[in-house]
C-alpha cells in the first residue's frame, strides 16, 4: 500500500460520507446519542461523587482531621498549600446533668462563626441556632433533648466527672445529624467556654477542589511529630472510598457495555450498507484496488464517520452538562432523605472532568475501529468476479 | 499478445456442476478488437473475467503481455490490473458518490499521476465523450448512455493495454449504444489498446478484428486472424 495514496483514501472516504449524507447521518445519531448520553452519565456519575464528599466531609469531618495538636500550637501553623479552612475543635468528654439526670457526652469546643461558614452542619439545626462566642451555650442533638425532655433556653451542667465541679449551658440550639457518628453523644459549646480548654486540640481542615489530601498529611507529617496526628477523608470513611470507586467502575463498565453495542450496530449498519454498493467495491478491486487499500477505504469511512458523530455527541454532552448544572442540578432528596451519604443535600450537579469528556469518544474511537474490521473482511474476502456475477 | 491455452472453468451451483468455459485457446494479437458473441449463459463473461484475471480458470494458462496472470498473488494481481487493464461494465459502476471528473480521475490517482497532467487527460476525455460540461455532474445525474461514455473513458483514463469490455450496450438504446461502441473503439485504438468485447448484439461486432462465438462454454465459430 503506497503512503502517497492515504490522502486520497481520505478525501475518497469523506466524499463518501458527504454525498450519503442520509446514511452517515443515521449511522452518525447513534454514536451522537452515546457519546452525548455517556458524557453526561460520566458528569452525573462525578456529581454523585461531588454530592457524597459535599455532603460527608462538608458536613463537619473535613478532607483531613489532625488530633493531639499542641495547646501552643496555633492554627496558622497548619497553613499548606491547597488547605483553604482551618477548624479548631477540642473535644472534652465529660457528663452533662440535668435534674439528676446524667448522660455520659462528647463536648466538642468550636469557633461557632467559623463553622457556620465553612461546614454544612448549620442545616442540621433544626431548632435554635449555633452557641454564640463569650456565652455559655450549647448546641445538643435531638436524641440528648428527648433523654432530658429539655428544649431552647433550658440549663444543662456540664462536668468532666461525676462530682466534679460543674459548669452550667443554657440550649442554643438543637441538631438532628441523621448520622450514627454525628448524634446522640456529640454537644457543641464555643471554644472560649469550654472547660479544660488548655487541652490538646484537633483540626478539620477543608481542601481546595482537586487537592490531594495524602499530599497535605505528608506535608504535616513532616511538620509535627507524634503525638499528634493527621487523617484523611478516605482514612476515616473507607466505606465511602468503596462507593466512590464501585461508582468509577459501574460508569467504566456502562460505557464499555454501551459502546460495544454501539459498535456491533455501526459495524451491521456498514455491512447492509456495503452488500448494497457491493458493485462499486467490486469495480474498484477491478481497477486494481488491493486489499489492504480497501480495507483501509472501510476503516477510514467508519473512522471519519466516528469522529463526526463524537464531535457533535461531544458538544450536545458537555452543553447538557453545562445547563443542567447552571439551572440548579438535579434534585433527588426524595430518594436520598435516608441515605447517610447524602445528609445535608440530595441535589447533584453534574461535573465535567477529563475522564468524563474524553473517556466516551475514546472508547468510541477503538470500538469504531473493531466495528470496521467486518464490513472490510467482508469486500476483502469476496473476488471481483463473484462480485459482478453476485449482484 | 494474449495467450490462452486450454482454458476452462466450471462452477457449482444448486443445478449440478456448470461448464462456463471449456478448454479454449486462442491468441489474440496486440493493438486488435476482440468480439466474444454468445447468448446468455454461454460462458462469455466467464472468459473474459478469465482474462482479465477476474476469475482463476480450473485448468489452462492465460498468458498477458508476456506475464501468467494467474500466477500472480493478490497483490501482484491488483497492480497488474491496476498500470495494464480497463474495464468497461455492463451497468458502468461508476463509483455513486463521485462526480464525473473524479471518476475519471480514479484509475490515474491510482497509477500516480496527478497535477497537471491528471486535470489536462480527464479534461481532453470529457472532450472525447462529448461531456466537457459534466465535469461536476453526480453519476445519478446522468443518463444511461453517458455513463457508459463515462465509464468507456475511465477504462481508458490511465492508458491501459487490455481493454475489457462486458456487454456495453446491454442497458442502452440503440443510439447510443452505437456511440459508446464507436467512442469506446476510435479511444481504444488512440491509445493503442487490445479490446475484447462480450456481446450477445451481432450489430456492434462489425470491424472487429476477430469474432469469437461460444456455446456452452466452447467456441463454436471463429472469424479473423
Amino acid at each position: 500500500m503506497k503512503i502517497r495514496l492515504i490522502g486520497f483514501w481520505v478525501r475518497i472516504a469523506f466524499l463518501f460520507l458527504v454525498r450519503s449524507g442520509r446514511t452517515t447521518a443515521a449511522l452518525s445519531f447513534m454514536v451522537v446519542t452515546a457519546v452525548a448520553a455517556l458524557i453526561f452519565l460520566s458528569a452525573l456519575a462525578v456529581g454523585v461523587k461531588d454530592a457524597m464528599l459535599r455532603n460527608t466531609v462538608g458536613l463537619f469531618s473535613g478532607h483531613i482531621t489532625g488530633y493531639n495538636l499542641p495547646v501552643t500550637t496555633r492554627t496558622e501553623e497548619l497553613r499548606a498549600p491547597g488547605v483553604e479552612s482551618i477548624l479548631k475543635r477540642i473535644y472534652v468528654p465529660g457528663v452533662l446533668d440535668h435534674r439528676g439526670l446524667t448522660q455520659p457526652i462528647t463536648l466538642c469546643g468550636i469557633n461557632p462563626k467559623q463553622e457556620a461558614e465553612v461546614t454544612a452542619f448549620e442545616k442540621k439545626i433544626n431548632q435554635g441556632r449555633y452557641p454564640e462566642t463569650g456565652r455559655n451555650e450549647i448546641l445538643i442533638s435531638s436524641e440528648l433533648m428527648e433523654i432530658f425532655n429539655v428544649g431552647i433556653g433550658d440549663k444543662l451542667q456540664f462536668s468532666l466527672r461525676p462530682g466534679d465541679k460543674a459548669s452550667v449551658f443554657s440550649i442554643s440550639g438543637i441538631y438532628q445529624s441523621g448520622l450514627a457518628g454525628l448524634g446522640r453523644g456529640l454537644t457543641f459549646c464555643p471554644l472560649d467556654t469550654i472547660p479544660a480548654n488548655n487541652a490538646p486540640w484537633s483540626a478539620a481542615l477543608f481542601l481546595r477542589s482537586g487537592v490531594k489530601a495524602t499530599n497535605t498529611v505528608n506535608i504535616y507529617t513532616q511538620r509535627f511529630e507524634k503525638p499528634t496526628r493527621f487523617e484523611t477523608w478516605e482514612e476515616q470513611m473507607p466505606d465511602l472510598r468503596q462507593l466512590i470507586d464501585l461508582e468509577a467502575i459501574s460508569m467504566v463498565v456502562v460505557i464499555f457495555l454501551v459502546f460495544g453495542v454501539v459498535a456491533i450496530g455501526i459495524a451491521c449498519s456498514f455491512v447492509i450498507f456495503i452488500i448494497r454498493n457491493m458493485r462499486e467495491y467490486g469495480a474498484m478491486k477491478a481497477m486494481g484496488v488491493t486489499t489492504p487499500e480497501m480495507s483501509l477505504l472501510i476503516v477510514i469511512k467508519v473512522t471519519l464517520m466516528n469522529l463526526m458523530g463524537c464531535a457533535a455527541g461531544m458538544l450536545i454532552g458537555v452543553l447538557a452538562v453545562e445547563v443542567v448544572s447552571q439551572l440548579g442540578g438535579i434534585d433527588l432528596t426524595t430518594f436520598t432523605s435516608h441515605n447517610r451519604y447524602f445528609a445535608v443535600s440530595g441535589v447533584l450537579y453534574p461535573r465535567l472532568t477529563a475522564f468524563s469528556i474524553w473517556a466516551p469518544p475514546l472508547v468510541s474511537f477503538v470500538f469504531s475501529l473493531f466495528a470496521a474490521m467486518w464490513p472490510a473482511a467482508l469486500v476483502a474476502r469476496k473476488r471481483v468476479a463473484d462480485i459482478l456475477r453476485w449482484i | 499478445m494474449i495467450a490462452l491455452s486450454h482454458i476452462s472453468k466450471t462452477f457449482s451451483s444448486g443445478r449440478g456442476q456448470v461448464n462456463a468455459v471449456v478448454d479454449i485457446s486462442m491468441n489474440i494479437p496486440t493493438g486488435s478488437l476482440t468480439s466474444i458473441m454468445g447468448k446468455s449463459g454461454s460462458g462469455k463473461s466467464t472468459l473474459l473475467n478469465c482474462i482479465g484475471g477476474l476469475e482463476k480458470p480450473d485448468k489452462g494458462e492465460i498468458t498477458c503481455f508476456g506475464t501468467p496472470i494467474h500466477h500472480l498473488t493478490a497483490r501482484q494481481l491488483s497492480h497488474f490490473l491496476r498500470r495494464n487493464v480497463g474495464f468497461v461494465f455492463q451497468r458502468g459502476n461508476l463509483l455513486s458518490y463521485l462526480n464525473v471528473t473524479d471518476n475519471i480521475g480514479l484509475p490515474l490517482t491510482l497509477n500516480g499521476i496527478g497535477g497537471e497532467k491528471r486535470t489536462h487527460r480527464i479534461a481532453t476525455l470529457l472532450t472525447d465523450i462529448g461531456l466537457e460540461n459534466a465535469g461536476k455532474a453526480m453519476p445519478h445525474e446522468l443518463s444511461g448512455g453517458e455513463i457508459q461514455r463515462v465509464s468507456v473513458a475511465r477504462a481508458v483514463a490511465h492508458h491501459p493495454r487490455l481493454l475489457l469490455v462486458d456487454e456495453p450496450t446491454a442497458n442502452l438504446d440503440t443510439a447510443s449504444g452505437t456511440q459508446v461502441v464507436q467512442l469506446m473503439r476510435n479511444l481504444g485504438k488512440e491509445r493503442g489498446c487490445t479490446m475484447i468485447m462480450a456481446t450477445h448484439d451481432l450489430d456492434i461486432t462489425h470491424n472487429s478484428d476477430m469474432l469469437v462465438e461460444l456455446k456452452d462454454g466452447q467456441i463454436i465459430c471463429k472469424e479473423g486472424q
